[in-house]
């Protein structure tokens, strides 16, 4: 079985058991992150000292933004996302933006999106760098259940994630033959760079198919 | 075989509890409320705002050219430059 194989049937099963747990629990990942007994602010992170992902090198936080605000991306339904950061570089510490995943209204997951970098303002790795991350995403060596869940669905949502990085390159790339990358990447008004749909159930299928 | 009853692999789990489990997932979220200048200033107290575990003031709000990152691991400071977007070395 190829590593991509074990990585999409573990990560299944990761994805499964999270769920379960979770449903045992009448929880679900973003009532994990937030504290239900506080109002629900606009822009704050959540948690406010970033989910840590047992020091694997990745971080998230989940945050909510305006609904009104013109240029600020939201998925239809979207309540809010979690942005999802990859250590690229150890010296100096050095973190990027890797994608961020939407959630509906139920805290259930709507779908991976890019943003320009002036969004979350990171060090800026190509999607050839990024996608390094993603061929073995570290689901399995996680304690939190919120890390767990999210990594998993990354992992089985892998080939998604590298398109929409792709993707967003590509936009970049086409918008550089009109003005400097640099003016592009800073250009408030763009926000969203590429986006893709994602269903658990769908991606559980999707898993049971390729074994 | 039925796909609800296909076991997920490597796991005793078939499709059709998963299916009943993630709509045991299924709880209506709070609505977010917008954050007043005074919230902030009062939250921003206890943290220095420019580390990772802060909170970002830059928010998309703002109607200004800000140069921070509403979404960066860490936070932006008040500074209007735009020669200083806020990276993790503040």
């Amino acid at each position: 079985m190829a590593s991509s194989e074990y990585q999409l049937v573990g990560a299944a099963e990761s994805l499964a058991t999270c769920l379960l747990e979770m449903a045992a629990a009448e929880t679900n990942p973003v009532l994990q992150v937030i504290n239900p007994e506080l109002p629900l602010q606009e822009n704050k992170k959540y948690p406010a000292n970033l989910l840590p992902f047992n020091q694997t090198g990745w971080k998230a936080y989940y945050h909510c933004h305006p609904a009104h605000r013109a240029g600020n991306h939201r998925f239809k339904g979207e309540h809010g996302h979690f942005h999802l950061f990859v250590q690229t570089h150890n010296k100096p510490e050095t973190w990027s933006h890797l994608a961020a995943l939407a959630m509906d209204p139920m805290g259930q997951p709507l779908g991976w999106f890019t943003v320009n970098h002036w969004v979350t303002g990171e060090a800026w790795e190509p999607a050839e760098n990024l996608i390094t991350f993603i061929k073995s995403i570290p689901y399995n060596k996680q304690t939190g259940l919120v890390e767990r869940w999210l990594l998993s669905i990354l992992a089985l949502s892998h080939d998604k994630v590298k398109n929409i990085l792709l993707e967003r390159d590509e936009i970049l790339k086409q918008q550089q033959l009109k003005t400097k990358i640099e003016d592009v990447k800073q250009d408030r008004g763009i926000y969203l760079l590429s986006e893709i749909s994602v269903d658990l159930m769908t991606l559980l299928n999707i898993s049971q198919n390729n074994s | 075989m039925k796909k609800t009853n296909r076991l997920i692999v490597g796991s005793a789990f078939s499709l059709a509890a998963l299916a009943v489990a993630i709509d045991h997932t299924q709880h209506r979220l709070p609505e977010p409320v917008a954050v007043t200048q005074e919230q902030t200033a009062s939250d921003d107290t206890d943290e220095s705002p420019c580390g990772l575990t802060s909170e970002s003031p830059c928010s998309l709000d703002d109607e200004s050219s800000s140069p921070c990152s509403p979404c960066s691991l860490d936070s932006g400071s008040d500074d209007e430059s735009e020669s200083s977007p806020c990276g993790l070395g503040g």
